[in-house]
């Protein structure tokens, strides 16, 4: 029984978020380049910057609580995977099954499967252990392993429960609202309603990526203002691949609407600006009104209509937009490491309006179903 | 009125439809042809949904030129139309309405006739079924003044009722002066129109 729900649940859990894994696998891998090169630039404290995640995890209560809402969320993701899965079609008589047995036996089946889900967290948090105890003490690190056996037994308990008594789906309600919603403002909303959790995720890892390099805004130095504003841009990755889906299958009406083209691609700046709002008032708080916010503002948007234009030319595969955007990331690099950071926002918006304006009408998506 | 020089559209490297010219006086043609002849590319390239190459023009406006004051011109009703799932019928009537210059009465007549009433304001889009989604879609082709109208497979999944509301709305649009392009493999079309057969992506008058 054990290898079987192993098999369907923990298999197809992470058969069906291999994307998002990977991403953020990819991203991690990029912070940890980035660190080098932060290494390289603050001399003879590589070693400190290479391990700064795993320390903070273990002694920053922030980044501490981030990885503990970011634990949450994903065994939040793991609960509502199985229950779904289990109340599939496909699985109905495995269910009927499972729910005969004895408690102790079901209990023990799925605290083997959630640990095989929660292993991710599990290594992560025994790294962070291994090297904050080396590097920092301990200080937080027997709370986050409590945290993450609790994470577990409240999975465990959830599903056993919800399975036993019966699942409920929210039905679509029928919906009154004040008045029309503004076409530019449909991809937020979507969010809102299909990815809350890619919504509050990327929006947390954002502002703990600003909270950890806010000093360029204190210092007003373009030159890692612009650094700053092109790695979140690029953490912004997964609600840009989002509104691309929704808008090559479900919007693909508006391209009938008579708006030129220039006005086509630069229709989600309003949705950009609401969208980057925590990190300007993050900013704003954290260094005043000055000059470099603008810079900062302006050249996230740019990055952001860049990466736009980027998933528009590469189409609907996600492994190859995520290679596309490490390329784009470490390009951005050599521009800044060299002083070009200016020329690199000017030359990404040239380049954004380029790629949008060859590829606005979705054709790279109809090329990839076809080849 | 409709100019097409040398039209071709491509899917990847094949060439999924080619028309080397046609410039057809205002009317009602109905494009005929086999499960992929090119009868939706054809009226998708007409409505700028997807690429091309060569030139499209309404009223001397050119798609690839004048891209704005062209689909100001131009309708368009998909086979079978998406929209985000959490907008409401209104929600896009307000949309084409602002955007294709529509009025108001001309909405309610639409809804009226399309016997939309119960739905449009209040039930989400994902609760419609086809038939709910295609009268929504053909109430967005008919709103402004479009020149010209696109309607690909307009009589599926249409009740008895709002067939004859559509057939009577695409004929008061001809007497109008608009060209009306409707895509249908029916054996019989319900107008009188001019008949386009379309094979392996190629018109034949």
């Amino acid at each position: 029984m054990r290898s079987i729900f192993i098999k369907v649940f923990a298999k197809g859990f992470f058969k069906k978020y291999i994307k998002v894994l990977l991403f953020g696998f990819g991203i991690i891998i990029s912070y940890c380049f980035f660190t080098q090169t932060a290494g390289a630039l603050k001399t003879g404290t590589s070693d400190y910057w290479s391990m700064l995640l795993p320390i903070k995890v273990l002694t920053d209560p922030i980044l501490a609580g981030l990885f503990c809402f970011v634990a949450l969320l994903y065994s939040g993701l793991a609960a509502r995977y199985i229950v779904r899965e289990m109340a599939a079609e496909r699985n109905l008589f495995l269910r009927y099954s499972f729910i005969g047995i004895r408690k102790t036996l079901r209990w023990k089946t799925w605290v083997a499967t959630v640990f095989i889900i929660q292993l991710p967290l599990y290594l992560y948090a025994l790294y962070s252990l291994a090297v904050g105890y080396h590097h920092a003490g301990l200080r937080y690190g027997l709370f986050i392993l409590t945290y993450l056996i609790a994470l577990h037994v409240g999975i465990v308990t959830y599903v056993d429960r919800t399975l036993a008594y019966g699942t409920s789906f929210r039905n679509t309600k029928s919906t009154t609202r004040l008045g029309p919603l503004p076409l530019g403002l449909i991809p937020l909303v979507n969010h809102v309603h299909h990815n809350k959790i890619s919504l509050i995720l990327t929006k947390a890892v954002v502002l703990v990526a600003l909270h950890l390099f806010a000093d360029p805004l204190q210092k007003q130095d373009f030159q890692l203002l612009v650094l700053l504003a092109l790695i979140l841009s690029c953490l912004n990755i997964i609600l840009l691949y989002r509104d691309f889906v929704l808008q090559s299958q479900q919007m693909a009406f508006a391209l009938n609407l008579p708006y030129k083209t220039f006005a086509r691609f630069i229709e989600p700046v309003p949705y950009y600006l609401i969208l980057i709002s925590p990190e300007i008032i993050y900013a704003t708080a954290a260094a005043g009104i000055l000059p470099g916010l603008g810079v900062f503002t302006i050249s996230y948007v740019v990055f952001l209509l860049l990466l736009r234009s980027v998933i528009l030319s590469t189409g609907n595969l996600p492994l190859r937009i995520s290679k596309v955007l490490l390329f784009c990331f470490f390009t951005g690099l050599l521009f800044i490491l060299y002083a070009a950071h200016l020329m690199l926002v000017g030359l990404s918006l040239a380049v954004a309006i380029l790629l949008f304006y060859r590829f606005f009408q979705y054709s790279k998506l109809r090329d990839n179903h076809d080849s | 009125m409709l100019e097409i020089r040398n039209l071709k559209v491509y899917y990847s490297s094949h060439l999924a439809l080619e028309v080397p010219s046609w410039e057809p006086p205002a009317g009602i043609y109905w494009i005929h042809g086999k499960n992929g002849s090119g009868k939706s590319t054809f009226l998708k390239s007409l409505a700028g949904l997807i690429p091309y190459r060569g030139d499209i023009l309404m009223r001397g406006f050119s798609l690839r030129k004048n891209p704005e004051k062209y689909l100001r011109l131009v309708n368009y009703s998909a086979t079978e139309p998406v929209y985000p799932n959490f907008l409401l019928g209104r929600d896009l009537i307000h949309f084409f309405l602002s955007a294709k210059e529509g009025t108001q009465e001309q909405v309610e007549m639409m809804i009226d006739g399309f016997q939309m009433r119960d739905f449009i304001n209040h039930q989400p889009i994902s609760q419609y079924s086809s038939g709910m989604l295609k009268k929504l879609s053909l109430t967005l082709a008919l709103i402004g003044q479009s020149q010209l109208i696109l309607l690909d497979e307009p009589f599926v999944t249409l009740d008895l009722d709002t067939t004859a509301f559509l057939q009577d709305q695409i004929w008061v649009r001809r007497q109008q002066g608009a060209t009306i392009v409707v895509a249908a493999h029916t054996d019989r079309f319900p107008l009188e129109a001019t008949i386009v057969n379309v094979e392996s992506g190629k018109l034949k008058f």
